[in-house]
């Protein structure tokens, strides 16, 4: 580890709707190294799914825009200043993508097989014949029963699961350096899940690329990731190593997350922890608060908090957060009280 | 538990079977064995998980025992009596005493109705109270759950997904049930919003003095929530105990595996799962034997063959704990 393999500076994506000017993402700024899995955590609305596909440009325009102030470097090259043609070859190659649902990413009028060889095709330049026995095999790398009778198999008729499996398949095809895998996990079940997660993670070892896991769920995250940064509202409010995250979060927004999932293994060992609810909602993108955008809901903020903006400042070496009073070690709410 | 009064609900071999049409004449090409021989008790105040993967039958079994679906076989006692056959006109009285909470706070409440009229909708169905007072209890319900009184007169589009689904539990209760079956009424809400749905139902709980069916896939906060838990796999019940002793020595395989894929929290606590093979076969084709045999690491011949019952193997004299396993010792 320590080389960087993407840069990411000020970031700025805008979506123009009806009601003026969403900034979905507010100037993120974060790397990421070789080899590691980086997460991507936080709520609907966070920013973490438009951060994603604006590293790959695939934001719609319009409505959507980056800011060409935003940077983005990619293997040293500056993303944003590449043609579409050149971005095309930087997709797939360098990074692909993992989606959610695969049915809405996979073609359902051609088969698993064909759409695997058009992309072999595309930018291996294989053969016809070639890419097909290719597609086979990668299908079969990535534990699909049957992958050559499963290669003449539309989507539809392929489990969420295995439809998960193809689409990796279909990411990994190109021997990509960074993976995004976006909520890679959240339609399957957990028996499920865990069969997914476990082949990202043998994929990794064996090709020793990068993953950006982009999800909502804290147990992915603790169970898959080396470092996280956590999204709010279009930012990231902080940034830290997996362990030092969760032994101790240096922003109230980080901490209520994390009390406020049940944690089966404590509880199993008699422990049972009080479920935390943060009190009240995510504001509007359309009415952001002056301040801290979080201020409303934390139970440390000041007045201070809710008239100036904190910026993501170092706390430590590889730890960020965007607070005015950080917390300390082991500070949390004083009562889970809620409304 | 021994000694109990009786309890308030319980279920005695029940089954749902859907057809499936197919065909020019849509004639009966098969059927999906949805729910297939349920049995289980529930005592009042308790709160009752069901979980399971996706087709496993859980959210079927909360339909059917609200009777939005008619049992195929099987009896449904409710407060003593068999509401599986029940006509309509003799539903009426056990359906006042019965609640239901869905998992889609954007699809489950009509966006044409305003808040008041969805969450007395209820009372109109029961013909209870006078306008007035329909709309006095509306606004009283509304500040239980956690929501201003002024949202009566708004519409469900105004709202947020947790505040949907506290005004899908202000509907619930209007009547002040006995009974609220709730099928995953947190799993489209966002962690942060979650947790207050879930502590809210467990204060209503304590208020009212209620008894839930909780439904859902997401084993930490079903441990969170129930008093006793039931697992469920392809349409039928692996295993069910108290919380505490299920998770803490679950006894079926599957039990076991869906424990240990289960993401912990703590990445101090990484650690090997224990990754299932295979997929859930379809319910429509439902393996031989145990169904649980085709991904089990543990199948033997009998298994194949033989379909296990849920039977007692508590030995601490204390409360049940059924497991459907040939291979759990008494």
């Amino acid at each position: 580890m320590g080389k960087t393999v993407l840069e990411v500076q000020n970031l700025v994506t805008e979506f123009h709707v009806e009601h003026g000017v969403a900034r979905a993402v507010d100037g993120v700024s974060f790397h990421l190294e070789e080899g590691e899995t980086l997460g991507l955590v936080g709520e609907s609305g966070s920013g973490k799914s438009v951060t994603s596909l604006s590293l790959m440009r695939l934001v719609p325009s319009p409505p959507g825009r980056i800011l060409p102030s935003s940077r983005i470097v990619l293997g040293g090259r500056d993303v944003m200043k590449l043609s579409e043609r050149e971005m095309q070859a930087v997709r797939g190659s360098e990074v692909a993508m993992v989606f959610q649902d695969p049915m809405t990413a996979l073609n359902p009028v051609y088969t698993v097989g064909n759409q695997l060889a058009e992309v072999l095709l595309r930018h291996e330049g294989l053969s016809r014949e070639k890419a097909r026995a290719r597609a086979v095999e990668l299908l079969e790398h990535v534990g699909i029963p049957a992958p050559a009778k499963r290669a003449d198999s539309y989507p539809h008729q392929l489990s969420g699961g295995m439809r998960q499996r193809a689409m990796i398949a279909m990411a990994l095809s190109c021997s990509p350096r960074i993976l995004i895998a976006d909520e890679p996990t959240t339609a399957l079940d957990v028996t499920i899940q865990a069969q997914i997660l476990e082949l990202i993670k043998k994929l990794q070892r064996e090709t020793g690329m990068a993953v950006i896991m982009i999800t909502h769920d804290l147990g992915v995250v603790a169970e898959t990731c080396d470092r996280v940064n956590v999204m709010y509202c279009g930012r990231i409010v902080e940034e830290a190593p997996i362990r030092d995250l969760f032994a101790a979060p240096k922003h109230p927004y980080t901490r209520g997350l994390i009390d406020s999932i049940p944690d089966l293994e404590a509880s199993r060992g008699g422990v049972r922890k009080p479920l935390f609810a943060i009190p009240g909602m995510v504001p509007d993108i359309h009415h952001l608060p002056a301040g801290c955008r979080f201020a409303e809901r934390c139970f440390k903020a000041a007045d201070a908090c809710r008239s100036s903006d904190p910026v993501l400042s170092d706390l430590a070496p590889g730890r960020r957060a965007a607070c005015l009073t950080p917390l300390a070690a082991g500070e949390r709410a004083p009562a889970a009280a809620e409304a | 538990m021994s000694g109990a009064p009786k309890p308030l609900l319980a279920v005695r071999g029940l089954k749902k079977h859907f057809p499936v049409r197919g065909g020019l004449l849509k004639k009966v090409v098969g059927w999906v064995y949805a729910v297939d021989g349920v049995s289980f008790t529930l005592e009042e105040g308790d709160t009752l998980g069901l979980v399971g993967e996706s087709g496993c039958g859980k959210s079927t079994l909360g339909r059917t025992l609200m009777r939005l679906y008619e049992p195929t076989e099987g009896a449904i006692e409710f407060q003593g009596r068999d509401i599986a056959r029940a006509s309509a006109a003799e539903l009426m009285p056990a359906r006042r005493e019965m609640a239901m909470i869905f998992q889609d706070p954007y699809a489950s409440l009509n966006p044409r109705m305003t808040v008041s009229d969805i969450v007395t909708a209820p009372m109109s169905a029961h013909g209870v109270g006078t306008p007035a007072e329909r709309r006095e209890k509306a606004s009283e319900i509304l500040q239980v759950v956690g929501l201003r009184a002024q949202a009566a007169s708004r519409y469900p589009h105004e709202f947020s997904g947790g505040q949907r689904q506290r005004i899908g539990i202000a509907r619930a209760l209007i009547l002040n049930p006995k009974l609220v079956i709730a099928d995953e009424p947190v799993s489209a809400l966002d962690v942060s919003i979650r947790a207050q749905v879930v502590n809210l139902m467990m204060r209503l709980k304590e208020r009212f003095k209620l008894t839930y069916v909780f439904i859902a896939h997401d084993l930490s906060i079903v441990e969170y929530i129930s008093s006793h838990v039931a697992v469920m796999y392809l349409g039928r019940v692996m295993e069910k105990a108290a919380a505490k002793t299920l998770y803490a020595s679950p006894k079926h395989p599957y039990t076991q595996a869906l424990i240990s894929a289960n993401p912990v929290p703590d990445p101090a606590r990484r650690a090997q799962k224990q990754v299932l093979k295979g997929e859930i076969p379809s319910p429509m084709h439902p393996p031989s034997g145990c169904v649980f045999h085709t991904r089990c690491p543990l199948a033997e011949e009998r298994c194949r063959a033989e379909a296990p019952a849920l039977r007692d193997v508590d030995k601490t004299g204390t409360d049940e704990h059924l497991v459907a396993c040939h291979l759990v010792k008494d």
